[in-house]
């Protein structure tokens, strides 16, 4: 049916772009204080708002090979309490200056990031530099954030997606911190004040550490308050590196999560990829985006628009600072399970075997260099993106001269990603469902290990 | 900060907005259509959600899942969404692209492909939105159940996402008659926001949106309700549910009216944050509840203040009256300066994150567009709230908070006998 009347013709196709516009990464500045720590400052004035974050950078911690998701437990704690401030006080200050603070913590890092109407950027700043230098974590609060975080961690345990997203890095690390998506029961148990003050003592050290300030602000103004606020922030207690190597997968391997009453197959198909800091990391992400990065992608139009078999198939590297991965998912109907995976090996076959068509690898660098400078309209994007440099030791350069590493990957390039990154015979199969169900359909891809759900996933 | 805009209408009835904000080279376009579930028929509820799907399905010059492909393929990022009152759809793209957004917004105006084999595909794929989103999830039922106990109007009354046997019931031939109905362009607002210049921006709207003829304008819902004259309660067995919860529902009045920026306000003293009144005493406190959190949704028309908790007991007695109590000293005490001010700078902070992107502009822009007729509020709706004084709170909790105002539905876990 059509609205329209017959008047004009409505052009039959749409019109050719013109030339893009301008883009360059916001442009800041690097500065360092007397004790090492790094102050980076981008002024954004677009909006009267200021994000500010520090990372710091701890490097592979030995107790949380231990205590796995110990990082992240800490990060969660330097918001419930410091020396001068009880958990209420923070929160009551947090929302008084209608600002979000968030922590995370991981086996690379831990950080702290606040946002905020620009008139209390000093107030934050404050705040920031509390958390960072002075945390107390109490007892009681930890107490609080346990039961918080066990309960949590039993409906995760609910979530097919999580399950199969832990079980692949537990395959694929092994004994290597990576191998830890967060905590488990056991370490969450176990985990007690002495680690926290010990993980902060020996680890919170200002020469490893950034703090970003990205929005309305100046230089002049954040460095004055740097210096008084972190000044006097000394260096950490040495501790001895923990030397792991990422075992490799040598052979492919397969893994059931047994979830008995499960209506829907989740299929996770996982291998060893780079790390973010190595210079094949972007043509892994341009390969990638061919493969299953979007709904525009291969793994997309195959298994959802053609056949049908899910909502929705994805592939997507995860680059850590030492390594990283690359995972190809998708939840599908039961019945459907075998063809999916035919599909999927079918689909990595032809990524490995065949050069990409050069307006399909126009198309994923048109994507990939569109979406970039869309992301960067929030200063909270901005500053993560040059805390990423830091974190992965990345050149000042990098996002201005990303798009250019983007559009330089040539469809043999692509093939070498491919070939590299992903190998049919060595990858980590799992899937989350009936076991009874699933077990004849895998045992063809090789030694089948079945799990249960609310077991520890090795 | 000021937003600066331009406001067009075409010959045709099409409400356009424009502004400009250069800082990167991306533009944002956002489509609304003066339809949503309100404008639905008993009988066939989820319809305008239906077709939201619909419009992703192919028109003269586009593909099904062309429209999805075309955008990523340029670089950019789309998607739609239906609410009670309208059905949005929306882009952002590196804003050499302007031009190809435009094009597939007005393709699918002027001749969606509305066929049965798309509509009872885009049927079944609704039906397990529902069952994945409501059905099979603990508490979704009553979340749902909620509005239609409180609502003696069906309009505002019943589901977007629509009755299963609604959504069984619906033909091809009334989804062809609900796009001839509501979606025209003298039924919709176009509002584009980022790296334009206006001309530029003007001139392309009108190549490819002028020639879409308009059409008779869709009857205007009736959406009154009557004076609430008695406390509602209602008490629902849920088998996904593990512990018990509820939601309490006060009746509140329409968008922008003198009471409405108080209510809001209060809205975020009661339940923002973890310095928030609710969660200090309901979660910290006493330990009571597990959850709290709260919703002002003021629409054009009869609107709900509605707070819903889980609780850690046995049943919901002790949270029932810890949040009672919270309230009626709201009541009696009012608020005090430190916390309204704390509630506008909450107010305020959110307010200008919207405007930190495109997307955001253009949909704040589109909003105050369509449902008031005035753009130029975007610059001036923040100071409403912030002119707020603690003894308007005081008035607004004492309208608002009383029983006889109120709808309770609660959540006890285990199966129905």
């Amino acid at each position: 049916m059509t609205n329209e009347g017959q008047a004009t013709r409505f052009p039959t196709a749409p019109p050719t772009p013109g030339a893009p516009g301008e883009f360059h990464f916001p442009a800041f500045t690097e500065d360092r204080l007397d004790n090492g720590l790094c102050v980076m400052v981008c002024e954004d004035r677009r909006v009267p708002r200021v994000c500010a974050t520090m990372l710091i950078t701890t490097g592979l911690v030995r107790d949380e090979q231990r205590l796995p998701g110990l990082s992240g437990v800490l990060a969660a704690m330097l918001k419930e309490g410091t020396a001068a401030r009880s958990a209420d006080e923070i929160a009551e200050a947090v929302d008084f200056m209608g600002a979000e603070l968030e922590t995370a913590g991981n086996q690379d890092m831990v950080q702290a990031s606040i946002s905020m109407l620009d008139e209390y950027f000093i107030d934050g700043l404050e705040l920031l530099a509390e958390l960072t230098l002075q945390p107390a974590f109490p007892d009681k609060e930890l107490e609080r954030l346990r039961g918080r975080e066990l309960a949590a961690l039993a409906a995760k345990h609910a979530q097919p997606g999580y399950l199969g997203r832990k079980a692949c890095y537990r395959a694929l690390y092994g004994d290597h911190p990576y191998a830890a998506l967060d905590a488990t029961r056991e370490s969450l148990t176990a985990i007690s004040r002495p680690e926290l003050v010990g993980f902060r003592d020996g680890h919170f050290d200002p020469s490893r550490a950034c703090l970003v300030v990205v929005g309305s602000v100046t230089r002049h103004e954040t460095l004055r308050m740097a210096k008084t606020l972190f000044g006097a922030w000394t260096p950490a207690k040495p501790t001895e590196p923990l030397a792991v190597k990422v075992p490799p997968v040598t052979a492919r391997r397969v893994v059931i999560v047994d979830f008995p009453n499960a209506v829907q197959s989740n299929i996770f198909l996982a291998g060893h990829a780079v790390a973010y800091g190595h210079p094949d990391y972007v043509p892994v992400k341009v390969m990638n985006q061919v493969l299953g990065g979007s709904y525009a992608s291969r793994l997309f139009m195959n298994l959802r628009e053609e056949k049908g078999y899910t909502y929705g198939a994805y592939s997507r590297p995860d680059a850590r600072v030492e390594a990283g991965s690359l995972i190809a998912s998708a939840a599908v109907r039961n019945e459907v399970t075998a063809d999916a995976l035919h599909e999927f090996f079918g689909e990595f076959d032809r990524i490995r075997d065949e050069l990409v068509g050069a307006e399909e690898l126009a198309n994923a660098k048109a994507f990939l260099t569109g979406v970039f400078p869309i992301a960067l309209e929030r200063i909270e994007e901005v500053a993560g993106h040059i805390v990423t440099l830091k974190l992965h030791g990345l050149p000042d350069t990098y996002w201005d001269t990303y798009r250019d590493a983007i559009n330089a990957v040539t469809p043999d390039e692509a093939r070498a990603m491919a070939q590299r990154t992903i190998r049919p015979d060595e990858m980590v199969i799992v899937v989350v469902g009936r076991a009874d169900h699933l077990r004849p359909i895998l045992e063809p891809y090789g030694p089948v290990t079945v799990l249960d759900k609310n077991g520890p996933l090795h | 900060m000021e937003v600066e805009f331009q406001q067009h209408v075409l010959a045709n009835g099409l409400r356009v907005v424009l502004s400009r904000h250069a800082a990167l080279p991306c533009v944002a376009v956002a489509l609304y259509y003066d339809v949503g579930s309100r404008n639905e028929t008993p009988g066939r509820s989820g319809f305008a959600h239906l077709f939201e799907h619909m419009m992703f399905e192919g028109s003269e010059h586009v593909g099904k899942a062309e429209h999805m492909k075309r955008i990523a393929n340029a670089g950019g990022q789309m998607n739609g969404s239906t609410s009670e009152e309208r059905t949005n759809y929306f882009e952002t793209l590196p804003s050499n692209q302007l031009g190809l957004a435009l094009w597939l917004e007005a393709d699918r105006m002027r001749s969606l492909q509305v066929t049965r084999e798309n509509f009872e595909n885009q049927r079944a794929t609704v039906k397990e939105e529902r069952r994945q989103h409501i059905d099979n999830q603990p508490y979704g039922p009553a979340s749902l159940r909620v509005k239609a106990l409180a609502r003696e109007n069906w309009a505002f009354g019943h589901p977007v996402i629509g009755d299963m046997a609604d959504l069984d019931a619906a033909t091809v031939e009334e989804a062809q008659a609900f796009f001839r109905l509501h979606y025209a362009p003298n039924n919709a607002v176009l509002s584009i926001a980022g790296d334009i210049e206006y001309d530029d921006a003007l001139a392309q709207v009108q190549r490819y949106f002028e020639q879409i003829p308009r059409n008779e304008p869709p009857p205007e819902p009736d959406t009154s309700e009557p004076a609430p004259t008695a406390e509602k309660h209602e008490v629902l067995t849920d088998e996904r549910a593990v512990l018990p919860g509820f939601w309490l529902a006060y009746h509140a009045p329409p968008r922008r009216t003198p009471d409405t920026y108080p209510l809001l306000l209060l809205q975020r003293i009661l339940l923002h944050g973890r310095s928030s009144r609710l969660y200090r005493s309901l979660i910290k406190e006493h330990e009571a509840a597990i959850e709290c959190v709260g919703f002002a949704e003021f629409v054009r028309g009869p609107s709900l203040f509605m707070i819903w908790a889980v609780s850690k007991g046995k049943d919901n007695e002790q949270c029932k009256a810890i949040i009672e109590a919270e309230l009626q000293s709201v009541v009696e005490g009012g608020a005090t300066e430190y916390e309204l001010q704390k509630a506008k700078n909450l107010v305020k902070a959110q307010y200008l994150d919207r405007l930190q992107t495109s997307l955001g502009r253009a949909m704040v822009l589109a909003e105050f567009m369509l449902y008031d007729g005035e753009p130029s509020l975007v610059n001036t709706e923040l100071e409403r709230y912030l002119d707020v004084t603690v003894a308007d709170v005081q008035r607004v909790a004492k309208d608002y908070f009383g029983a006889r105002n109120r709808t309770t539905v609660e959540v006890m876990p285990g199966t129905a006998p």
